[in-house]
């Protein structure tokens, strides 16, 4: 299958082609490699390319394109999209515009909650603080808008994923 | 001998704590919030007991819970650990009037140490070095000028009320102090409305390297050579090792008596830590503060020294003298221990608690794991984020990076993200290998370095992420198709039957 994937900006064609079972022949733009893939635990990937061994941690948040990729240290974050998929998506405006649901990065408390319904917001107006392990976070407002719904209650635990609020755009016109 | 420990604490010190019992045949009682019933230190004690919801303010930290269940248990000493309630005198002197033995320094040590000022009055006169400066404020440039000599360069002036940074000079020699002098004050009345300034010595390229005491009830106090710990983020130790590069056999022994004179000031009986800046250009070494508790790196000292500080600590708490010499203590080899937190290294350290999913712990020759964690725990949002130490000795220090990256890679948290990538970074970084670094580093100059470090795994990590992403789509495929294909399906066992037949 065709996919298009995106490291530090760069987009490279990709053909992944299963060659069997547990071996893949994997293209990246003009590079080939053939790999012997053992997933021993999940999301953790035993690769072996060329004779070389790998352990890959692949971290990949549900229903998202962008992956983190730990190997020895070291942490990649790769897009990898279906061709299709992007040249539809390259049509379509980029950048942070629109409805903003604003989830819970992480689990937390919910410590301060600084804006209501109906509050005028700037972007990187910090609309919660969240607390977790000691440390407090500030979740802010990726855009100018008003804050039209508040999910999150000051004193009450957060799960990461949690709607917090939503920020919407003002009307153009 | 004690029948019967409280360990007044969680994690991977309540852990230490209890092995230290077991190996000592003494029963281990464990207490625990709502939030860490299935926390693994419950889990080894022999007893166990709830002692309020989530907040430490609603559990660690209430004296009356825990002091009624050492009652309840019949626990006849308590191991506080450290943080929570281990630097509190009042909780050491409650234990005391219930009868029950504080596993720590006497009450008094605790608060004289506790407190800044008195800690560095009572070690002052015993001739423990301070950081030379002022104890009252600038009256004229004259005033500052005669100040300045006896003080020496480089030096800092600083505003009383001062604080972020504002304020401060740095005065490098006679000819700026004047001006310097008027220039602090008209910024501190300007910043603070208080032109208040004084001087101090500023300490160049500073280190922080801290030294292992152990006194015992009959008047014994010893030293067991120091820790280097200037490996910080945001001034908490992250890194820690033992010896440390820049102290030699002369320094070592003027630190470790420098360290026991503090001790003695308190009469000192247990095990605790003197702590100094050091300046990693002249190697002149001030006092800090001292730590009256079992130091989160301990471990280190363990390592090189062969001897069990915890088991130390519970046996001194029950009346036993030093079991070591002074010339007993030799170090041996190097020791270096990374704190693994829950915090994403490459997301701001932002703190990850979480289910831990897979874990794999690091084995082989000298490799110690200190943890709190397994497979399958839930890391609670209301506690600090230590989830282990890993503790590796080598030979010499440079065997002990080697190793310690070794025991890294081998080492696997899943499910949450740990700083575990952040010491595989750092063990490769230059400096940190050659020992050539301070407190301020990591913040500056080892996050620079890290974003220019080469990652020679770049199209490994591309193909993983194409392989993923074609699993997951060819899943998804299978899963719309659903039952079609599930019908078709064989069960190998049919297969090899069949084969067979």
């Amino acid at each position: 299958m065709p996919y298009i994937t995106t490291y530090k900006g760069e987009e490279i064609k990709t053909r992944v082609e299963e060659v069997r079972p547990n071996f893949y022949r994997v293209v990246l733009g003009e590079r080939e490699y053939e790999v012997d893939f053992l997933e021993p635990q999940k999301n953790l990937y035993s690769l072996i390319i060329g004779g070389k061994s790998y352990e890959v941690d692949v971290d990949a948040p549900e229903g998202s394109d962008v992956y983190g990729v730990g190997i020895l240290g070291d942490h990649f974050e790769v897009e990898v999209v279906e061709e299709k998929k992007k040249k539809l998506a390259a049509k379509l405006a980029i950048g942070v515009s629109g409805r903003q649901d604003m989830k819970s990065p992480m689990a937390g408390n919910v410590w301060k909650l600084l804006v209501k319904e109906g509050d005028r917001v700037t972007a990187g107006e910090v609309l919660l603080i969240l607390e977790a392990m000691k440390m407090e976070n500030e979740i802010k407002s990726p855009i100018d808008g008003t804050v039209t719904s508040v999910a999150a209650k000051e004193g009450v635990p957060v799960a990461a994923g949690d709607p917090l609020c939503v920020v919407e755009p003002p009307e153009e016109g | 001998m004690f029948k019967k420990v409280l360990i007044a604490n969680r994690g991977e010190i309540a852990v230490r704590a209890i092995r230290a019992c077991k190996e000592l045949e003494i029963a281990t009682v464990a207490v625990y919030s709502e939030a860490d019933r299935a926390a693994l230190h419950v889990r080894v004690a022999d007893e166990a007991y709830c002692i309020g919801p989530p907040p430490s303010s609603q559990s660690y930290l209430v004296m009356d819970r825990i002091i009624e269940v050492a009652k309840k248990s019949g626990a006849d000493a308590i191991h506080p650990g450290y943080g929570f309630l281990a630097e509190n005198p009042v909780f050491a002197e409650r234990c005391e009037k219930e009868g029950i033995t504080f596993i720590g320094p006497n009450p008094y040590a605790i608060r004289i140490m506790g407190n800044k000022t008195t800690s560095r009055v009572a070690v002052a006169e015993m001739g423990v070095p301070l950081v030379p400066g002022m104890k009252e404020n600038l009256t004229s440039e004259q005033h500052a000028i005669e100040w300045a000599e006896k003080i020496g360069f480089p030096l800092m002036m600083k505003a009383a009320s001062g604080g972020g940074g504002k304020g401060m000079r740095m005065v490098s020699g006679m000819e700026d102090v004047a001006s310097a002098y008027r220039s602090a004050k008209s910024e501190a009345l300007h910043s603070f409305g208080d032109d208040a300034v004084y001087m101090e010595r500023y300490v160049e390229n500073p280190r922080h390297v801290e030294i292992q005491v152990v006194g015992d009830k009959h008047g014994n106090i010893i030293y067991c050579m120091e820790r280097e710990c200037s490996i910080q983020r945001r001034h908490q130790k992250v890194i820690e090792e033992a010896p440390s590069v820049i102290v030699d056999d002369d320094m070592r022994r003027r630190m470790g008596e420098a360290a026991v004179n503090a001790a003695r000031t308190v009469n000192y009986d247990s095990v605790g830590t003197v702590e100094f800046i050091v300046s990693g250009r002249t190697r002149e070494f001030f006092f800090l503060e001292m730590n009256t508790r079992l130091q989160v790196e301990h471990p280190v000292t363990e390592m090189v020294l062969g001897i069990d500080l915890c088991k130390e600590m519970i046996r001194i708490a029950a009346g036993m003298p030093l079991s070591y010499k002074q010339e007993d203590i030799k170090i041996r080899g190097h020791a270096i221990e990374c704190r693994i937190y829950a915090e994403d290294p490459n997301n701001k350290f932002l703190p990850t608690p979480g289910r831990i999913t897979t874990l794999r712990v690091p084995g082989g020759p000298w490799v110690r794991d200190e943890t709190g964690m397994y497979e399958g725990l839930d890391v609670p949002i209301y506690y600090d984020p230590i989830l282990s130490k890993l503790v590796v000795w080598g030979g010499d220090r440079e065997k002990c990076i080697a190793r310690t990256l070794r025991a890294l890679s081998e080492y696997v948290v899943k499910g949450i993200k740990t700083t575990i990538p952040f010491h595989v970074r750092v063990m490769k970084n230059e400096h940190f290998i050659k020992g050539d670094f301070d407190t301020n580093f990591i913040d500056k100059q080892f996050v620079m370095e890290d974003e220019a470090r080469e990652k020679p795994y770049e199209d490994v990590a591309l193909v993983a992420a194409a392989i993923k992403t074609y699993r997951r789509d060819k899943a998804r495929a299978q899963r719309i198709l659903g039952g079609a294909e599930q019908a078709q399906a064989i069960s190998p066992w049919k297969l090899s039957g069949r084969v067979k037949r």
